[in-house]
C-alpha cells in the first residue's frame, strides 16, 4: 500500500508533481491511497490526472482509494464524473 | 503567503482594489505600472510567496498592461490575470486574452463586481 | 469607510493629474509632441477611472467626453488648435472645482454643460450630450425566457474548453461549479473518454468537455454570466429548452440514461454488477452492453430492449426540434392518401395488361407501396406523443376528489412513455377523468371499510398504458371492493335487460354499466352514481374507434380497460362489396367470414334476425337495407356473412363479396358524411370511388335500439 498525501496547493501549477508521483506509485503498488486531508479544493487539471490514473490502475488490476475528501472536493469529483 | 497583485497607474484605483479585497482576507501587493509589477511579483516569489492573481490596468506608463501580461506569462503560465479596462478599450480585451489574460472588469466597477470577478478566477 | 478612503486618495491623485495636465496641455500649444499627447490622454483616462471609482459621477461623465475628444486628437483625426487648448484648460478648471466641491454635487452644472457642448462641437457629435446620464445605467431590454409552471427554466449547455485554457489562468471546474450552483443538473454527460491514457496525458492540457441540462429559475443571461470569461473563444453553446420540458412528465426525470442505468432501473442487473462492469469498461473501452452479456448479468435480449429504451429516451431529449402545426401534418397525411389512391389506380390498370407487363408493373408498385407505408408510419410517428403528461395531470385531481370524500387515495402511474396519437390523447382525457372519478367515488371503499376488510387504509388507483398488437390499452384500476354482480344483475332485470334466470356472460353483464341511467349504487353518491356518465365515457371512447371493458373481482378491485387505435388517421381495412357499393370494415373488428346454412338463420321476436355462429346467436345486418342500395343476394344462406365483434358482442354482416385488405387513410373523420352512427368516416378508393367506413359499434347500437 502506498499513501500519497496531497499538498494543500495541489493544482495546475504543480500538476507534474502529482502526475509523476502517481505514475511511480502505480508502477509498484497494488493499492494506492490518496489522502486529501490538506486539500481545500482541486482544479480540473487534478481531476484529469486522477481519471487517467484510476483508469490506468484498474487496467493493471490495482486500486486507487481517495480518502479524507471534504465536501467541496466531493462535489468537484461528482461534477467530473469521478464520484457518483 | 498568497498575494493578489494590483498593477495600475492610478493610486485611486489601487486603493480601491486594495481596500475592497482586504476585508475578504486577500493580501495585496501593488505596483504603478507593468515594469514595477514584474519587479514586485518576482521579488515576492523569490521570498517564497505565491501570487494567486494579478489584476492589471491596460493604459499605464513605462510598461502597459499588454506588455506586462506578455512578460508575466514568460515565467508564470497558469496564474490568472484580471484585466481592468474601460468601455473604450474593447479591442484591448482581445489583445489581453491573446497574451494570456483570464478575464476582465470594466471600469468603473462597484466593490462587489470586483469581488465577483476575483472569485471567478481564484478560490 | 472604503469610500472615504478612496475619495481621499482620489483627491490627492486628481490634484497631481490636473497639474500635470495643465503643463502638458500648455506644452502641446507650442510643440505638438505625440508622447505628450499620449500622456495627456492617459491622464484624462486615469482621471475618468478614478472619478468613477471614487463616486464623482459628474466628473466621470465629463471626463468621458473629454477623453473621446482627446482620443481623436491622439489619433490625428482632429487637429489641435488654440481654441481647443483654451477649451481643455477651462475643462481642467471645472474638474478641479468639481473635485474640490464637498460632495461633487455643488459643482457648477451650467458651466459643465456649456463646456460639454463645446467639447461635443469639437467632436462633431452634438447629439451625444446626455443630460445627467450616469455611467452605470445602461438601458438594456431583457426579455426573460419562459418558465414552466413551477418557475423553472431548462438549458442545454455544451461546454468544450480549449486545450490550452489552463494557460489562460482559467480553471473550467470553477465554471462548472458555478453553473451547478445555479440549479440542478438533470442530465450530465462528461466526456471523460477524451482524457488520454495516463502515459500519453499532458497534465497541463484540458481534455474535458461537458454536456448538461440545467434546471434553474434563472434567466439565460445569468447562465451566460457564468461563462463570461470563456464563452466567446471556447465552444460554449447554451440553448433554452424549457419548452421541451414538462416537469410534471417523466421526461424531466429521464436523463440521458446510459444502458447500465436503464438495465439497473429495470432490475435486470444489480448496482454491484453495474459497478463491476463500469470498472471494466474504463479499462477495456468495450461496449457496456457487451460486457454485461459476457459476464452473464443480462441476456442479449435485455440489452437490446435497453438499447431501444435508450433510443426512445434520446429521442425525447433531442433538442434540435422544429414545431409543426398539426394541421400541416394532417395535410401531409391527406396528400399521402392521394398517393396511395394513385398507386391502387395504377395497380388496377396493371390488371388489364399482358401477364408479363402486369407482373413487372406490380413488382415495381410493390416496392413503392413499401416506401409509402414506411413514409406513412414516419408521418404518423410525428403525431405520437407520450401519454405521461396527460396522466400526471390527474394526480391533483385524485388528491382533490378523494379529500373531498374523506378518502385517502394514491395514484400510481405506469407506462407514461407509451406513445399515441396527439388527438387521441386529447380526446381520451375526459373519459379517463370520468372513470377515475368513478373509481374514487365508488370503487375505493371508505378508510373504515378498508380497515375492516384488512386492507391498507389508503386506496390505490393505477393508471396504466401499454401497447399491444397495434393498439394502445389504457387501464384505470382501483383496489377497491369490486363491482357487486348480483346488484348489477338485479338492476338489469329490473330494467328488463335480462330475464330472471337467464344466463348471461360476465362481460356482457358488466357492459350494462355503460348504458344510460344504469346505476348500481342504492344511495346516490355526492358526485355521481355508478353508471351516471359512463354512457358518455363509452360514447367518447367509441368515437375514437376504441372500446372499453370492465374486469372486476370482489374485494380485490376493478379495472376499466380502454382499447384504442394508435392513430385515428389510418386503419387497416377490409373492403367489402354490396351490389355496386364498396364499404370498409376495420380489420380489427372482423372475426371471420362464413357462408351460413339456411337453418342457422332465425327470426326472433323483438330481437329481429339472428344468425347462429359456433353455437351462439348474433344479430344479422343487411347493409342494403340500412343504406337503401342494391344487393346481389337477399338470402343470407346465398351470400357471405362477415362476423364482426365489438366489446364482446358479435354481429353478422351480409355482403356480396370480400374485395381485399388495404390500409385506409381516413378522409375527414370530423366531417360527418352521413349522420348515421354506422359510419365512422370515408375513404377514396383507387378508382376514385368513395367508400364508407363502417363503425361496428355504431352498427351494433343502431341494431340494439
Ligand atoms: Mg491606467
Amino acid at each position: 500500500m502506498k499513501l500519497i498525501e496531497l499538498e494543500d496547493n495541489t493544482g495546475i501549477k504543480n500538476i507534474h508533481c502529482l502526475y509523476s508521483s502517481l505514475g511511480e506509485a502505480i508502477e509498484s503498488n497494488a493499492e494506492i491511497v490518496l489522502d486529501f486531508r490538506n486539500v481545500r479544493r482541486i482544479d480540473l487539471a487534478v481531476a484529469q490526472v486522477l481519471i487517467a490514473a484510476i483508469r490506468r490502475a484498474h487496467g493493471a488490476g490495482r486500486i486507487i482509494k481517495l480518502q479524507k475528501v471534504n465536501d467541496t472536493i466531493r462535489e468537484q469529483l461528482v461534477i467530473c464524473g469521478i464520484l457518483k | 503567503m498568497r498575494y493578489i497583485a494590483i498593477i495600475d497607474d492610478s493610486p485611486t484605483m489601487r486603493a480601491s482594489v486594495m481596500l475592497t479585497l482586504k476585508p475578504f482576507g486577500y493580501n495585496v501587493l501593488q505596483a504603478q505600472h507593468g515594469a514595477e509589477g514584474l519587479d514586485v511579483i518576482q521579488k515576492a516569489i523569490a521570498e517564497g510567496h505565491e501570487i494567486a492573481l494579478a489584476i492589471c490596468d491596460i493604459n499605464m506608463p513605462v510598461l502597459d498592461g499588454i506588455g506586462f501580461i506578455n512578460e508575466f506569462r514568460k515565467f508564470d503560465k497558469f496564474t490568472p490575470i484580471l484585466v481592468l479596462t474601460t468601455e473604450s478599450e474593447q479591442a484591448t480585451i482581445q489583445k489581453g486574452k491573446q497574451a494570456g489574460a483570464s478575464g476582465w472588469l470594466i471600469k468603473p466597477f462597484k466593490p462587489d463586481e470586483l469581488i465577483q470577478s476575483v472569485e471567478r478566477l481564484i478560490r | 469607510m472604503i469610500d472615504n478612503a478612496v475619495r481621499d486618495v482620489f483627491l490627492e491623485e486628481s490634484k497631481e493629474l490636473l497639474d500635470t495636465l495643465d503643463s502638458d496641455i500648455v506644452r502641446l500649444e507650442t510643440s505638438p509632441d505625440q508622447d505628450v499627447m499620449n500622456r495627456v490622454f492617459r491622464s484624462v483616462h486615469t482621471l475618468k477611472g478614478g472619478s468613477g471609482i471614487a463616486g464623482y459621477d459628474q466628473v466621470y461623465e465629463f471626463t468621458h467626453g473629454l477623453e473621446n475628444l482627446l482620443d481623436l486628437v491622439r489619433k490625428g483625426e482632429t487637429q489641435i488648435n488654440a481654441a481647443m487648448i483654451t477649451l481643455l484648460l477651462r475643462s481642467l478648471d471645472w474638474i478641479r472645482q468639481a473635485v474640490a466641491a464637498a460632495d461633487g454635487e455643488e459643482c457648477d452644472i451650467a458651466v459643465k454643460e456649456a463646456l460639454q457642448r463645446d467639447i461635443n462641437a469639437c467632436i462633431g457629435e452634438v447629439s451625444a450630450v446626455k443630460a445627467g446620464g450616469t455611467h452605470d445605467e445602461k438601458p438594456r431590454i431583457i426579455v426573460p425566457g419562459k418558465t414552466d409552471a413551477h418557475g423553472n427554466r431548462y438549458y442545454h449547455i455544451r461546454c468544450a474548453f480549449n486545450e490550452d485554457i489552463f494557460l489562460r489562468g482559467i480553471d473550467p471546474l470553477m465554471i462548472m461549479e458555478d453553473l451547478r450552483r445555479l440549479g440542478t443538473f438533470i442530465q450530465r454527460k462528461i466526456n471523460k473518454k477524451d482524457v488520454p491514457n495516463f502515459d500519453s496525458l499532458d497534465p497541463e492540457k484540458c481534455y474535458f468537455s461537458w454536456e448538461v441540462v440545467l434546471k434553474t429559475e434563472h434567466t439565460i443571461e445569468k447562465v451566460y454570466e457564468v461563462f463570461l470569461f470563456v464563452h466567446d473563444d471556447n465552444d460554449i453553446v447554451i440553448r433554452d429548452i424549457t419548452e421541451n420540458y414538462d416537469p410534471d412528465s417523466a421526461d424531466a426525470r429521464i436523463a440521458e440514461k446510459r444502458i447500465g442505468e436503464i438495465l439497473l432501473g429495470k432490475g435486470v442487473i444489480t448496482e454491484n454488477e453495474l459497478n463491476d462492469v463500469l470498472n471494466e469498461q474504463d479499462q477495456k473501452n468495450a461496449k457496456l452492453g457487451d460486457l454485461v452479456v459476457s459476464k452473464g448479468y443480462a441476456t442479449e435480449k435485455d440489452v437490446e430492449h435497453a438499447l431501444v429504451d435508450q433510443e426512445k429516451i434520446k429521442k425525447k431529449i433531442e433538442t434540435g426540434t422544429v414545431r409543426v402545426d398539426t394541421a400541416k401534418l394532417d395535410n401531409l397525411l391527406n396528400l399521402l392518401g392521394e398517393i396511395v389512391i394513385g398507386q391502387s389506380a395504377i395497380s388496377r390498370l396493371a390488371d388489364d395488361m399482358s401477364e408479363e407487363q402486369s407482373f413487372m408493373l406490380k413488382n415495381a408498385l410493390y416496392g413503392m407501396e413499401r416506401t409509402t407505408r414506411e413514409f406513412q408510419e414516419q408521418l404518423m410517428s410525428i403525431r405520437m406523443i407520450p401519454i405521461g403528461p396527460s396522466f400526471e395531470q390527474f394526480r391533483r385531481f385524485v388528491r382533490d376528489v378523494s379529500h373531498s370524500l374523506n378518502k385517502e387515495i394514491y395514484l400510481e402511474i405506469e407506462g407514461q412513455d407509451t406513445e399515441l396519437d396527439k388527438t387521441v390523447i386529447e380526446r381520451i382525457s375526459d373519459p379517463l377523468k370520468h372513470m377515475i372519478r368513478n373509481a374514487i367515488d365508488h370503487g375505493i371503499e371508505s378508510p373504515e371499510t378498508r380497515a375492516g376488510a384488512g386492507k391498507p387504509k389508503s386506496g390505490k388507483i393505477t393508471l396504466r398504458a401499454y401497447h399491444q398488437e397495434g393498439n394502445v390499452f389504457i387501464e384505470v384500476s382501483d383496489d377497491g371492493g369490486g363491482i357487486d354482480r348480483k346488484e348489477v344483475r338485479a338492476k338489469a332485470e329490473a330494467l328488463g335487460l335480462v330475464k330472471h334466470g337467464e344466463e348471461i356472460a360476465d362481460a356482457k353483464l358488466l357492459q350494462f354499466l355503460f348504458l344510460p341511467g344504469f346505476s348500481t349504487t342504492s344511495q346516490v353518491g355526492e358526485l355521481s352514481g355508478r353508471g351516471v356518465g359512463m354512457d358518455v365515457v363509452k360514447n367518447n371512447i367509441e368515437s375514437l374507434r376504441g372500446s372499453v371493458e370492465i374486469e372486476t373481482r370482489e374485494k380485490i378491485g376493478t379495472t376499466f380497460r380502454v382499447k384504442l387505435p394508435l392513430t385515428l388517421a389510418i386503419i387497416e381495412g377490409m373492403l367489402i362489396r354490396v351490389g355496386k357499393s364498396i364499404f370498409i370494415l376495420p380489420m380489427l373488428s372482423i372475426v371471420e367470414s362464413i357462408r351460413p346454412r339456411k337453418e342457422d338463420v332465425q327470426t326472433v321476436e323483438k330481437k329481429g334476425e339472428l344468425i347462429r355462429v359456433r353455437g351462439e346467436y348474433a344479430p344479422l345486418v343487411r347493409l342494403y337495407e340500412i343504406f337503401g342500395i342494391e344487393s346481389e343476394h337477399h338470402n343470407p344462406w346465398e351470400s357471405l356473412v362477415v362476423i364482426v365483434e365489438s366489446a364482446g358482442v358479435r354481429l353478422g354482416i351480409m355482403i356480396d363479396e370480400l374485395v381485399g385488405q388495404q390500409q385506409i387513410v381516413i378522409k375527414s373523420l370530423d366531417t360527418a358524411i352521413t349522420n348515421s352512427r354506422s359510419v365512422s368516416g370515408a375513404a377514396i378508393l383507387g378508382n376514385g370511388q368513395v367508400a364508407l367506413i363502417l363503425d361496428v359499434h355504431g352498427l351494433l347500437s343502431e341494431i340494439m335500439s
